[in-house]
């Protein structure tokens, strides 16, 4: 099979599942207690004028008939306007403002994560049955057993509110610090406008939400890198290289870790989904202004079309990662080929 | 062999003392070798014969100073050129390993990194031991090696899978002459070949060691391959050595009674005596016993093989064997 083919068939497997996850959402939303226009609208607001709303949004039709409408607009790339707090606005709109901000967590987190989780990971390995390879061990199992939101409030307290050092919430003192837009990301648009006191403030702001995501997923890379490392370590072409004269150091990083990171990139694609729902709750716990906050403020709303498009949103971008990693991972390995 | 000996030819390339190796396991210290003492001389090829799991691999390990963990070296000396290398530090041995001392592995399938081309295999080898020589030079020398090897120069940008099994293995005695080893340790080089390729493989390696003058250790359980290519031939029982002398001899008087079995020459004993000698298992390196180790499959063991080790002797000239036998003057039993 061609790259090209293997992309087209996997974006078709795609479909499927992303039907069934909008089906689930669209109708567990609506079985859910309460509807945008209770949400909206104080208690003791009379009926007739709810149901009046109730018409005006369309959420009178039968479910049926709103869930044909909705798919059918789905299928045309249409995400539809927002019921609350601010009616009519388009969902993509949002989305498209607030994607930056949880991408640019998410890229900071993952990073920290793999470079925290691979090289402890590596580390015990090589140092098998060392006390530093039973205290990564251990570390790895404390860490993902730790509430993110938990681990999150522990590094406000100790960084924000005892030691003063760096910021708790948000990702910027003042807006007007703001870098010019250019990605939405302000680590990189600062960098890019060489804008140096918003990258200051915005890395400051950073910092502490990053690593609380990061380190709550490195504790699967430790133990992920760590198996397959000691596996590769066992090989035969690493006794060989050794037996070659190559440097301890080549061996271990260009053979050994190198071949052990092929598995770990597979889970890579499978932990972006855990990624993103730990980026729900790191947004919630230092009010960062992304697409998982935007998603808990708008269920508060029951505001359908904003939740139904995040997580349709957020579907897709699974379904992207795991075929860029994919694609990565057979450039990567030569017996690999589509 | 004798000749060379004293022919002041100077010293052995490579002299064991009383190796010993050891792997510290859950259960107990394995001696998987046990006190050898051999010397290889140069441009000889040497089989080291013996059953599985008699520690051929460790030996062969041994002299890169890479036995694995739980294993280790506890005592002995291994002279390379006179010198101990047992007490070179850590690099002062990688320089060693590769232009010294280089190793070919059982299964060539898995000795290349299957992520690396094979030109990176070869530029990585030569520039990890000579960092003036250019990237560009260091395949030149592939392509020559190559072409020796009978490979087409062109292969060098493949991927290890791209390669058939035979191939690979050329691969690696390339590597191995790339860096211009002095002593070549071939661990069941041809076990994972078809028959057809392992001739191939196997006239290969003639054609290198006359053009080469190459010193070559055999570690194989197949005879057929040590009585075509050795000069000489090392018989490993249980971690020991029991007999070695030059292949011609060894092949048609062998000396000590393992031998015998394991090349399945007993003229002149009954069959049921014959599957004596074949049955059993060799011992539990764990807790090898008392006397002779080879004891408890031998025919011919008598009540001191099994209380006292046999001596290690000169029975002919280069022939050594550590049996019984000879020192009470036994000899006829095992050739009549
Ligand atoms: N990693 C290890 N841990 C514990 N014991 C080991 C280890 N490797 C080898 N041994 C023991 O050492 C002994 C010698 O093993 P070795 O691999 O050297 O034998 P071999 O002669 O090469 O056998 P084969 O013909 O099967 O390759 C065996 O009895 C084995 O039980
Ligand atoms: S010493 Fe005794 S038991 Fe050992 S091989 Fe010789 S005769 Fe057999
Ligand atoms: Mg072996």
């Amino acid at each position: 099979m061609s790259l090209r083919s293997y992309i087209i068939t996997r974006i078709l497997m795609t479909i499927p599942m992303l039907l069934v996850l909008v089906t689930l959402v669209f109708f567990i939303l609506r079985v859910m207690p309460g509807d945008p226009v209770l949400a909206m609208m104080r208690p003791g607001t009379p009926k007739a004028y709810l149901n009046e709303l109730r018409h005006e949004m369309g959420l009178d039709k039968p479910i049926m008939v709103q869930y044909v409408d909705y798919l059918w607009d789905l299928a045309r790339g249409r995400l539809g306007t927002s019921l609350a707090p601010v009616r009519g606005r388009p969902v993509a709109k949002d989305l498209w403002a607030k994607f930056p901000a949880t991408l640019e967590l998410s890229l900071t987190s993952f990073l920290i994560t793999i470079i925290v989780g691979v090289s402890t990971g590596a580390y015990a390995a090589y140092k098998r049955r060392s006390a530093a390879d039973y205290t990564f061990r251990l570390y790895s199992i404390i860490i993902y057993a730790i509430p993110v939101f938990w681990l999150g409030l522990m590094f406000q307290l100790i960084f924000g509110v005892y030691l003063h050092w760096l910021p708790v919430a948000g990702r910027i003192d003042d807006l007007a610090l703001a870098p010019k837009t250019i990605t939405g990301m302000y680590l990189l648009d600062s960098v890019l406008t060489g804008n140096w006191p918003s990258f200051v403030n915005a890395a400051k702001h950073l910092i502490l939400p990053s690593v609380t995501l990061g380190l709550y997923l490195s504790g699967i890379f430790t133990r992920l890198t760590r198996s397959n490392m000691l596996n590769s370590l066992r090989q035969d072409f690493v006794t060989a290289a050794r037996a070659r004269g190559i440097s301890e150091n080549r061996v271990v990083v260009r053979h050994a870790l190198k071949n052990a990171f092929i598995p770990i990139l597979t889970m890579m694609g499978l932990q972006f989904a855990l990624l993103l729902a730990g980026a729900v709750l790191t947004e919630s716990t230092f009010s960062w202004p992304g697409l998982g906050r935007f998603l808990v403020e708008r269920i508060g709303y029951r505001d359908f079309p904003s939740i139904q498009g995040t997580v349709a949103f957020f579907a897709i971008l699974v379904a992207v990662v795991s075929l860029l990693v994919d694609i990565l991972y057979a450039y990567l390995d030569p017996r690999i080929r589509y | 062999m004798d000749e060379r000996k004293q022919s002041g030819n100077g010293i052995p390339l490579l002299q064991l003392r009383d190796l010993v190796v050891e792997y510290y396991t859950r259960s107990g210290v394995v001696r998987a070798v046990d006190s050898v003492d051999l010397d290889i001389y140069k441009g000889e090829v040497v089989g080291l014969v013996g059953e599985s799991g008699c520690g051929k691999s460790t030996l062969g390990m041994a002299l890169l100073r890479l036995v694995r963990s739980p294993g280790k070296i506890t005592s002995g000396k291994i002279l390379f050129k006179g010198k101990d290398i047992l007490t070179l530090s850590e690099n002062a041995m990688r320089d060693l390993r590769g232009p010294e001392i280089s190793m070919i592995f059982q299964d060539p399938m898995t000795s290349l990194d299957p992520l690396q081309r094979i030109d990176d295999h070869f530029v990585e080898s030569i520039r990890a031991h000579d960092k003036h020589i250019s990237k560009e030079d260091a395949i030149k020398r592939a392509a020559e090696l190559f072409d020796l090897l009978g490979i087409a120069p062109d292969r060098l940008q493949d991927y290890p899978h791209q390669l058939s099994g035979g191939m690979r293995q050329r691969v690696m005695i390339g590597l191995a002459l790339a860096l211009d080893a002095d002593l070549i340790v071939a661990d069941e080089p041809t076990t994972s070949l078809d028959v057809l390729v392992e001739a191939q493989f196997l006239d290969l390696l003639k054609d290198l060691r006359r053009r080469y003058n190459m010193t070559l250790i055999l570690i194989t359980h197949n005879i057929g391959i040590v009585a075509e290519l050795a000069d000489r031939v090392a018989v490993m029982y249980a971690g020991e050595i029991v007999e070695l002398g030059d292949a011609g001899p060894l092949f048609a008087e062998p000396l000590h009674p393992y031998t015998d079995a394991l090349l399945g020459s007993v003229p002149n004993i009954k069959l049921d005596e014959e599957l004596k000698i074949m049955g059993g298992q060799p011992p539990d390196l764990l807790d090898p016993p008392a006397g002779c180790r080879f004891h408890p499959r031998c025919p011919y063991a008598m009540d001191r093989c099994r209380e006292e080790e046999p001596p290690w002797q000169e029975i002919q000239p280069g022939h050594w064997a550590a049996c019984w036998l000879y020192a009470e003057g036994k000899r006829e039993t095992l050739h009549g």
